[in-house]
């Protein structure tokens, strides 16, 4: 797999910043399109042969936030949103839209670069999106949307056995404990710090953010979807 | 009144007494000086009650019959009074509906009497009126709120019960209703009846005072009450006016440090693009000279970015409406980005460990990076020029959280004051720019990311800051 992205499509109403960051991109040898409103981009119809995508949120016309959307529909590249704006809201309507990160301005070309490869470290080759996690049938190994496969202790399996069993609402520590026999200490400390092992575990082996969220107070939820492999067969 | 021969009857003697007690008890409710209605109705039925008195006790030696009747209807007059005051003034509200009609019957019935004058019927009218009057007047004392909870109310409605046992006797002994009889029968009685007149009067007396004391104090307490909370209140909007104060002298406190803070490296930035581009014009620029020139204007404006970008969030974090959803971040990326924030030269001085290549965790990763920054470059500020610097991320399995860790050599423990993280405090001499808000953002960044900041200097001569965020 190529170190950085060879082809990038820059989408900035700064015609500049979006110019000399095309330029900087070029030195380091991607192929680097500027457009200067979404518009523009979509009229290009091109927007399926880039493999990396720079968008600024504030964009007169479509908005960046939309524009990302769109991207995501057609294309399964990465997508980082480089913007001005600040504030939770942008950062996570962005992140709704399907941005695979948010940056914000003031920033320097060094630190676009950065963050570019840093999302393009996390997809194997080809990027190759599935869309969701995958689970064999005995709960032993857990499969990446990128394909990576995650072993999984007892324990681990029994965890996100209870957690895809119950895939649209949050289970409390006291049920997962019970789920997977972990005991102990009243304030489900162990069961944390196997979340924690897992958590980090499967950052290690898949480079990506666990499945799974802490609901605080109450327990875990799955934050997106784990499909049993073999399920659909009826095996 | 004196007797032909001289002496006085043992019956004006008890209503001599009986007036003596009216006499007293009026003087107690005027000497209390609590003004209240009751109080006031009160003395008026004493005093129809005293006339009427006199009026009987007129009738005892002259025989005026027709004196002595209106004598006694005043009396029952005066009870009348006296249950109505304790009706509040509230006749016809539903609670009092009952024991008003009861009440107007009774006094139908005295006012009956004056006109029937001598009668064989008088002793059954009274005695009936009587019995009206007291019940109405304990059934106001039991459903009127003002004197719920008082404990001399209930001696009150006892007395005004007890008061129906020798009149419902009287009334039983008037059989044959209309006989003469039955009214001689008192004949001979009439100091007892009198007795027992002034005995109940005394005791509804001394009732009623424990009453309207017991009323008084318990209004003060309201009183009182109602004048702590609105003294509370007055405190409160006095704090929140202070709080709202506060906040405004932050935000100009920051403004300040902002215009402080951003237009004196504007003005070197400025000048130096300036000189080069006279150098450029005049043709007498070298790749070297271009090369520093630039090089310090963008580490101008680096520093300039910082502190715009502390102020805004200073400014949004004073002001605490910040809600944050905190969304799944890869931390590495972030603290690489802050690290690529500081002038490319100083970035080289920092050794980075990673745990791992990549660590998850709920964050908002624009402030993250503003705060892990602010780590760096007071790491960059406050050590020698050219030391090495550590930046670590760690796995704490024992807390479950994500360190992202900032060890730098430091000259003296000096400066780390107990309150370095508070805003707008240094613990560093004049020497070093700024207001010392970094530390305190980063704090906040801690708070925000239910985390923590620690700082740790062992052996004196290095610094550690901790970040630690939940993961």
């Amino acid at each position: 797999m190529a170190s950085f992205p060879s082809n990038i499509c820059i989408v900035d109403d700064d015609a500049d910043f979006a110019e000399f960051l095309a330029e900087y991109l070029r030195l380091r040898g991607s192929a680097c399109a500027v457009f200067n409103s979404a518009e523009e981009l979509m009229q290009s119809d091109g927007i399926a042969s880039y493999d990396f995508f720079i968008i600024d949120l504030g964009l007169p016309g479509i908005d960046g936030t939309d524009l990302t959307a769109l991207i995501r529909g057609r294309n399964t590249g990465g997508i980082l949103v480089v913007s001005g704006r600040l504030g939770a809201d942008a950062f996570n309507s962005a992140l709704a839209a399907g941005a695979d990160m948010f940056v914000n301005k003031p920033v320097r070309f060094d630190q676009v670069t950065h963050a570019v490869s840093s999302i393009w470290r996390r997809f194997s080759e080809p990027r190759a999106r599935t869309e969701t996690w995958k689970i064999t049938p005995s709960f032993s190994d857990l499969i990446s949307p990128t394909g990576l496969k995650i072993s999984l202790t007892p324990m681990e399996g029994k965890l996100i056995r209870k957690l895809s069993e119950n895939a649209d609402v949050s289970v409390s520590r006291a049920d997962l404990a019970l789920a997977s026999g972990i005991t102990g200490s009243v304030d489900y400390r162990n069961l944390d710090a196997t979340f924690f092992r897992l958590r980090r575990k499967i950052e290690r082996d898949a480079g990506c953010p666990s499945p799974f969220r802490t609901v605080h107070g109450v327990g875990y939820q799955l934050s997106e979807s784990v499909e049993v492999l073999g399920k659909d067969e009826g095996s | 009144m004196p007797t032909n021969d001289g002496y006085i009857s043992i019956t004006s003697m008890v209503q001599y007494l009986f007036i003596g007690e009216l006499l007293i008890f009026s003087l107690c409710l005027i000497v209390i000086q609590i003004k209240t209605r009751a109080v006031y109705i009160w003395l008026l039925a004493n005093v129809v009650a005293l006339v009427g008195s006199l009026l009987t006790l007129s009738n005892f030696e002259t025989e005026r019959t027709s004196a002595k009747i209106i004598g006694g209807a005043m009396i029952l007059l005066a009870a009348s009074l006296k249950s109505y005051s304790f009706s509040n003034g509230l006749l016809f509200n539903n609670r009092n509906k009952f024991p008003t009609s009861l009440l107007l019957f009774g006094m139908m019935l005295a006012t009956t009497a004056i006109f029937i004058g001598k009668s064989d019927y008088l002793l059954l009218i009274s005695s009936l009126s009587s019995v009206f009057i007291s019940i109405s007047a304990a059934i106001f004392l039991m459903r009127n709120r003002l004197w719920v909870g008082l404990y001399s109310r209930n001696y009150m409605i006892l007395i005004y019960w007890f008061t129906n046992f020798p009149l419902l006797y009287i009334l039983s002994i008037s059989y044959p209703l209309g006989s003469i009889k039955t009214f001689v029968l008192l004949e001979g009685r009439e100091p007892i009846q009198i007795i027992l007149q002034s005995i109940l009067v005394f005791l509804a007396h001394i009732c009623f005072l424990g009453m309207i004391f017991a009323r008084n104090v318990r209004e003060n307490v309201f009183e009182l009450r109602r004048s702590l909370r609105i003294r509370e209140g007055s405190i409160q909007s006095k704090m929140r006016a202070q709080e709202s104060a506060a906040l405004a002298d932050e935000r100009y406190h920051l403004l300040k440090m902002l215009t402080h803070e951003v237009r004196q490296p504007m003005n070197s930035a400025q000048a130096a693009l300036q000189a080069l581009s006279n150098k450029i014009s005049s043709g007498s620029e070298t790749p070297a000279y271009v090369q520093s020139t630039i090089g310090s204007t963008v580490s101008t404006l680096n520093s300039i970015i910082l502190s715009i970008s502390n102020s805004i969030l200073g400014a949004t974090l004073i002001t605490k409406g910040r809600v944050q959803k905190l969304e799944m971040t890869d931390i590495c990326c972030v603290v690489e980005l802050a690290l690529l924030d500081l002038d490319p030269i100083e970035t080289q001085h920092f050794v980075k460990r990673f745990a791992q290549p990549v660590m998850f965790a709920e964050a908002d990763p624009i402030i993250l990076r503003l705060g892990i920054r602010n780590l760096l470059e007071n790491a960059v500020k406050y050590s020698p020029r050219k030391s090495k610097k550590f930046l670590n991320i760690e796995i704490d399995d024992e807390q479950l959280t994500l360190v992202i860790s900032v060890t730098n050599e430091i000259e003296g423990s000096a400066m780390l004051g107990p309150d370095i993280f508070n805003q707008a405090r240094r613990g560093v001499d004049k020497k070093y720019d700024g207001y010392g808000l970094g530390l305190y953002i980063v704090k906040e960044v801690a708070k925000s990311h239910r985390g923590n900041l620690v700082c740790y200097n062992g052996d004196g001569k290095n610094v550690t800051f901790e970040l630690a965020i939940p993961a």
